[in-house]
């Protein structure tokens, strides 16, 4: 028996199909949706559609932006010698919201992966090694997340800038802020334990 | 509900939710099975380690319908060097897809969990080249799963090759797995292996291993 009108069937159909919504939760926006005044569901579509078509790839750092180049690439308080590489955008904001950071980023979007068929053709390493070509560049951080994809991409990255000269580092693995040691495992231990530093 | 004891070997996973992962595991005991961990992309979580590709260790599972409810984890080895060298990553991504295919839930596969413990360990510690070790694992499991490739005049399972590689095979199929990660192996008969191999897989296994793909990048 179908519970819903066409409509709201409609809606609730599209909605559950993003990322982290399931059946209820699409159900409760549906509804929420119906009972918005006229003009703030205008605004909402006219963000999302916008957002959508405003939305492209900076050239330098293949980030997304509305700019380009973007905000960060464009900035004259940004250290261009050093280059932080991220998987995808969400870490680049990661990144910012730590305001300790004052070099720019390159985003891979995605990382190498065998299991699911991404090479290394397939994520952006050219343009990046394209960057460092143009001889600006002194150190590359590698900030992709320490998962096998993550590092095995970390790790192909540094084996093609260490023959050009360039200083690449990693960042660090270690125990997390407000951490408990009795939980953490033993390659995090043993990792915090090689990182660790003189107080 | 009885909580159950197992090891496990992660063969692959697909992340849900905001923060679980659904994760395939080869269990000695229980074969091929799915095992929910919650929560296990948080940082503070006490599964992270243990959801992650290749990961083996010691599990205790609660059952929930076809599947299981990881309820703890002590990992045992995260073969962490795999991760150093794409090369080699590719090639335990093939393992594992290839196990993966051939196994079956709820049958015990102890001879084929302590092969894919094996093919992993090599490939993380051993300074082999990572696609002789891709071999010689697809040969073994084959010869495991009860296909083992007739080598007769050169000729295997009506596929000419060189004398060779017939010979090559034949050590590694009659050494075991300790003895047969030594067996030599010359360039020439690498390249053959590798063309051998998948087209016997394809043709008696019926299976297309996409990873597979990967393999040719680095042969």
């Amino acid at each position: 028996m179908n519970y819903y009108i066409e409509p709201i069937a409609r809606l609730i159909n599209e909605l559950s199909r993003l990322p982290g919504i399931g059946g209820k939760t699409a159900q409760r926006l549906a509804f929420h949706i119906i009972d918005m005044p006229r003009d703030r569901l205008a605004d909402l579509t006219r963000a999302m559609i916008q957002a959508r078509e405003e939305i492209k790839y900076c050239s330098v750092c293949c980030n997304l932006t509305d700019q380009d180049p973007c905000a960060i690439c464009s900035s004259h308080s940004r250290d261009r010698s050093l280059i932080c590489v991220v998987k995808d955008s969400r870490d680049v904001i990661a990144m910012e919201k730590m305001r300790d950071y004052k070099g720019v980023y390159h985003v891979l979007h995605g990382s190498i992966s065998p299991m699911e068929g991404i090479g290394p053709d397939d994520i952006r390493i050219k343009e990046m090694l394209h960057r460092v070509n143009e001889g600006e560049v002194k150190e590359v951080i590698m900030a992709t997340n320490p998962d096998v994809e993550g590092e095995a991409t970390a790790v192909y990255i540094s084996r093609l800038l260490k023959p050009m000269g360039i200083k690449v580092t990693r960042i660090a693995h270690g125990i997390p802020v407000g951490g408990d040691l009795e939980y953490a495992d033993e390659v995090t231990l043993s990792k915090a334990l090689e990182g660790r530093r003189e107080m | 509900m009885e909580l159950i004891r197992t090891q496990g070997v992660v063969l692959r996973y697909s992340n849900r939710n905001e923060a679980d992962r659904l994760l395939t595991v080869l269990s000695p005991d229980l074969g091929r099975i799915l095992v929910l961990a919650r929560g296990c992309r948080k940082q503070k979580s006490r599964f992270l380690a243990f959801s992650q590709l290749f990961c083996y260790g010691e599990l205790i599972l609660q059952p929930y319908r076809d599947i299981y409810i990881l309820s703890q984890a002590e990992v045992k080895n995260f073969y962490f060097d795999i991760r150093n060298d794409v090369d080699r990553l590719s090639c335990a991504t093939y393992i594992a897809n290839l196990t993966e295919a051939v196994s079956t839930t709820g049958e015990n596969h102890t001879r084929l969990f302590m092969l894919i413990l094996h093919g992993l360990s090599y490939l993380s510690y051993s300074p082999r080249h990572p696609l002789e070790l891709a071999l010689i694992y697809e040969l073994k499991l084959l010869d495991q799963i009860g296909y083992r490739p007739v080598i007769e005049n050169c000729i295997v399972s009506g596929i000419p090759v060189l004398s060779e590689t017939a010979d090559t095979m034949k050590l590694i199929l009659h050494s075991d797995l300790e003895k047969a990660q030594e067996v030599p192996m010359i360039p020439t008969v690498r390249q053959e292996l590798n063309k051998v191999l998948p087209a016997y897989i394809q043709e008696k296994l019926e299976l297309k291993i996409s990873s597979r793909a990967f393999l040719n990048l680095i042969a």
